[in-house]
Parts: structure tokens; C-alpha cells; sequence
């Protein structure tokens, strides 16, 4: 029995619970500094995780009305993952590393999380 | 090699506009806060700069909140009952607390202040005061919010300090727009808000914007695929367009770019990205897309319309985003960058736009790692003016445009 908190995913995607728990996250700001200090391993074996499964998310969430408020919680979840995916790959694809070296500070740069 | 983009790297635009010269530039103009200040009379005093988009607050009740330096005061902006977006500073007339605390957005029937529960109309009139009968000769009609001078053109907003003699807006905006009355902005939503307090001079900032010169090199990690290439090996911006003090230019973007196999993904997601003309998500939506390349670019990335002094209205086929530069000091400017795009319509053209707004925000990181450094350099004293090239118009109109005002020649 475990007490560890479960992510809560859709029926089809449940295999992603195990990875999904550390990478499920409600806004832009906390996924592009989840990026920026993760390591290239974690970054890597995430991005690997979650490509094959992209269309199949897409295809799932496209189920439901368009609009902000209009998902589940279940759904919200595969949602930030599959944004995630879009932000590891700019460090698989892109910069080949986490972060680029010599960045503006991520803490200056204010993001507004308020968007259709 | 295309006939078009052999002609595009023989043509220099700089020898169609002999009277912007082409020697070396001063740098006073980016360091000298006495300059600065000189603008601020000048130019500032009595310029339109852009604040937000209609599409913002689409109806009566709609308001956003935010800080705007030119008017050294935290905005209203808020749609009447009426249906006219108006401007009021957002300060409560009984002792000026703040009705707002922070920058937001939202939806009202009116404005209350938390000290005291004075009450305003959307429209800035005082409606309610706690125990007015304890006041003395309260002149209410002239209690109503402190208005700033707002107009709006074509789904934009804009905001003036009012000083001295105002010219109206859409006379200010001239034929910079004239082309671009038809296009939607109006029908676009915000997609993205960044905003950051940079230590550079608001025309060092702009200048770093309105050239493709560094594109190669600067955005080597992110975008440089979309506009550099074999046929393009830099991005030359191309047809530049003067409109007075305003000025409009061309982005290409590489014929040869090939995507990723996430940007290929979110694509295919979106029907459309920072690179792709109007797919299946923009095309669905049957708006017009007016107003676009008017130079007749072959590889149409994007236009750049930059209104003087300080506002970047950059369009393309499904989307805009917009730059506001709001000086602060010689060597200090708050930036806010916008992307706007067709609002999706399912969940698998959000998922691509995601990909268009993480790469556009990288891609700004990248050109902010140049300007602080910049600044200090030239404020080193190092030297005394800086070099331009062909591909650098925009900066010698610039320089020109705000010399001609600030000496008042």
C-alpha cells in the first residue's frame, strides 16, 4: 500500500502517473523553471516518456469542450504534462542542455499567466 | 537560387533615402540623462503609445489594470456601460489609496475602494461615499476618478500624457496603418504576457528589435531555422517602409526551414506556428488577413510596424505580438511583450500555440542577454558614436527622427 499522493490521470493514460507526479504543473512560469533546473537525464527520459503519447493526449482532450475552465481534473493533469513535454523539448531539441549557459536571470523575466 | 532573393542581397534600401546619411551615429543620445529628459519634453509629453488591445477588455464591465510609466501611475482601463474604453488613474479621490493593488484583470459593474468604500462608476463618477453627510461641501461631480487620455484605432489602445497640443490618434498614426484598418485585431486574443524591468535606454532596447542582423547569431539555439538559411544566410529585413516619424520593414523567413520533431508536432497541432501561414486553425476562421507584406516579400515571415516613439505592432497571418517600451531613466526602460493569435477552438490547437508561445519567450530571453551589456558599454565612454549598416535603417530613421524633435531643428 502506498501513501504517496497519486497523480490523478485519465483511464488511458494512468501508465503516466509514475512520471506525470513531478512534472504536472498549473503554470508557465513553474514549467519553464522546472526545465531550466532539471538535470539533461531527467529532461531526456521525460521527453521520451510523453512523445509517443502526444497524439493520443491531443486526441483524448479534444473530447471536451475548448475553454479553460472546461476540463477535469484528471484532464487538467494530462494537459500540464503534455505542455511539459513542449518545454523539455527545448532543451532536448534546442539547446542540448537545460538551460543555455549564461541566460538572462529566469527570475527577472515576469510571466503573466492571464491568456485565452 | 530564386531570382526574388538574388535581387533581395544586391538591393540596399540605405541610398533610397539620402538625407539619413551614412556615416557613423552619436551615442550621447543612449546615455546623456540630460538627453533623456529633453526626450521626455519633446516627445513624450505628447506621444500615443500603446497600452493594450481591445480584445483585452471585450465588453462593458471588461477592465485591466496596469502600471504605466509614462503616466507615472498605475491605469484603468475599463470599459463603460457605453461601450467606450476609458483611462483613469487608479487612485481613490477621498485620500488616494489605490482602488487596485496590483496589476489584473476583470469584469465589474464599478470600481470600490478597501479603505474606505468609496464607490466609482465605470465610466470614473463617483457613485458612493460612506457617510457622505459627515463630509463638508463634497463637490461629488467633481470627485470622479482622474481620467488619462485614452483612444482606441482599430482594436488597439493607446495612451497619451496629454501635455501641450495632442494630435488626435488616428491623424498621429498616419499612413503607417493606412493598410492595416482591415486587419483583425479586434477578433485576436492575448496568448502571452511578458514583462521585464531592463537597465538599457529604451532606444538601445528598440534598435536590438528593429534589425535582423543579429538573428543568426543570436538566436542560434531557438529560432535562427525559421529565418536563416541557405537561400538567407542572415535575415535581412527588407522593404523598409518610412511614415514620418513612424516605420514598417519586412521580416522573410527561410524557404528551407526545416522543423523539428516538436515543432513538427505542434504544427500539426495547431495547423500553424511561428513560421507557417494561415493552416487549418487561422484559415477556419475566416477572417481576412489585410494589410500583410506590402513590399511583396517572396518568403513572408512577418512585418514589423513600429509607431514612434516606442510601440511594435509586429503582424503576420494568424497572429501579432506587440512590444510597449516605457522609458523609466536614460538607462532604464519596462518592457512588455504580447503575443495575440486567433483563439483556439480544441484543445489540440492550444497544445501547438504552446509551442509557438514557448519558443517566441525563449527567443526574447535571447535578445535581452544583449542589451544591459550594451548599455553599459556605451556608457563607458569607450566610444563616441556606433557604426550602421545597410541592414541598420531603421536605427539611422530612429536617430534621425528623435534628433530632429529633441534638437527641435
Amino acid at each position: 500500500m502506498s501513501t504517496r499522493h497519486e497523480l490523478k490521470l485519465p483511464a488511458d493514460f494512468t501508465d503516466l502517473a509514475d512520471i506525470g507526479i513531478e512534472w504536472s504543473l498549473p503554470t508557465e512560469k513553474e514549467r519553464q523553471d522546472r526545465r531550466a533546473t532539471a538535470s539533461m537525464p531527467e529532461l531526456r527520459r521525460y521527453y521520451d516518456r510523453l512523445q509517443p503519447r502526444m497524439t493520443a493526449i491531443a486526441a483524448h482532450l479534444d473530447q471536451f469542450e475548448y475553454g479553460l475552465d472546461q476540463l477535469p481534473a484528471a484532464e487538467r493533469h494530462l494537459l500540464q504534462l503534455a505542455y511539459m513535454y513542449l518545454e523539455s523539448a527545448m532543451a532536448v531539441e534546442f539547446y542540448r542542455r537545460p538551460e543555455p549557459p549564461d541566460n538572462f536571470p529566469r527570475s527577472r523575466f515576469i510571466i503573466d499567466d492571464i491568456r485565452i | 537560387m530564386a531570382a526574388d532573393s538574388g535581387n533581395l542581397y544586391q538591393k540596399l534600401y540605405t541610398p533610397l533615402h539620402p538625407d539619413l546619411g551614412t556615416g557613423p551615429v552619436s551615442v550621447e543620445p543612449y546615455i546623456s540623462a540630460e538627453y533623456f529628459e529633453r526626450e521626455q519634453r519633446r516627445i513624450f509629453d505628447n506621444a500615443w503609445m500603446l497600452a493594450c488591445a481591445e480584445s483585452e477588455i471585450p465588453q462593458p464591465g471588461s477592465y485591466l489594470v496596469k502600471e504605466v510609466p509614462l503616466v507615472n501611475s498605475s491605469v484603468i482601463f475599463a470599459r463603460g456601460a457605453d461601450g467606450v474604453v476609458r483611462g483613469f488613474r487608479n487612485v481613490c479621490r477621498h485620500r488616494g489609496n489605490q482602488l487596485f493593488y496590483n496589476e489584473c484583470r476583470g469584469k465589474a459593474r464599478g470600481f470600490t475602494c478597501k479603505f474606505h468604500g468609496w464607490h466609482f462608476a465605470l465610466d470614473g463618477k463617483l457613485r458612493g461615499v460612506t457617510e457622505a453627510d459627515r463630509f463638508f461641501d463634497l463637490d461629488k461631480p467633481g470627485l470622479g476618478l482622474t481620467p488619462v487620455m485614452v483612444d482606441t484605432w482599430n482594436g488597439l489602445v493607446f495612451i497619451n500624457r496629454g501635455v501641450g497640443t495632442v494630435q488626435p490618434l488616428r491623424e498621429y498614426l498616419g499612413s503607417l496603418v493606412d493598410g492595416l484598418e482591415q486587419y483583425p485585431f479586434k477578433q485576436m486574443g492575448l496568448a502571452a504576457e511578458w514583462k521585464v524591468d531592463v537597465k538599457a535606454n529604451w532606444k538601445v532596447m528598440i534598435d536590438a528589435f528593429q534589425e535582423g542582423y543579429h538573428v543568426g547569431l543570436v538566436h542560434r539555439n531557438t529560432v535562427q531555422g525559421l529565418f536563416t538559411g541557405p537561400k538567407r544566410p542572415t535575415c535581412r529585413l527588407s522593404h523598409f517602409r518610412l511614415h514620418g516619424p513612424h516605420r514598417a520593414v519586412t521580416t522573410p523567413k527561410n524557404p528551407d526551414f526545416k522543423p523539428s520533431t516538436t515543432e513538427a508536432l505542434a504544427f500539426q497541432l495547431a495547423g500553424a506556428g511561428l513560421s507557417q501561414e494561415a493552416g487549418e486553425l487561422h484559415g477556419s476562421s475566416g477572417l481576412q488577413w489585410s494589410g500583410l507584406n506590402p513590399g511583396g516579400e517572396t518568403d513572408f515571415g512577418f512585418d514589423i510596424n513600429i509607431v514612434f516613439p516606442a510601440t511594435f505592432i509586429d503582424t503576420s497571418f494568424g497572429w501579432f505580438f506587440t512590444y510597449e517600451f516605457w522609458p523609466q531613466a536614460v538607462d532604464r526602460t519596462f518592457w512588455v511583450a504580447k503575443l495575440f493569435v486567433v483563439p483556439p477552438k480544441t484543445w489540440a490547437q492550444r497544445i501547438g500555440l504552446e509551442m509557438t508561445i514557448i519558443q517566441l519567450r525563449e527567443a526574447l530571453y535571447e535578445d535581452l542577454t544583449t542589451l544591459e551589456a550594451t548599455q553599459k558599454g556605451l556608457s563607458s565612454g569607450a566610444m563616441d558614436t556606433i557604426m550602421l549598416s545597410d541592414q541598420e535603417l531603421a536605427l539611422r530613421h530612429q536617430h534621425a527622427v528623435v534628433e530632429k524633435m529633441v534638437r527641435g531643428a
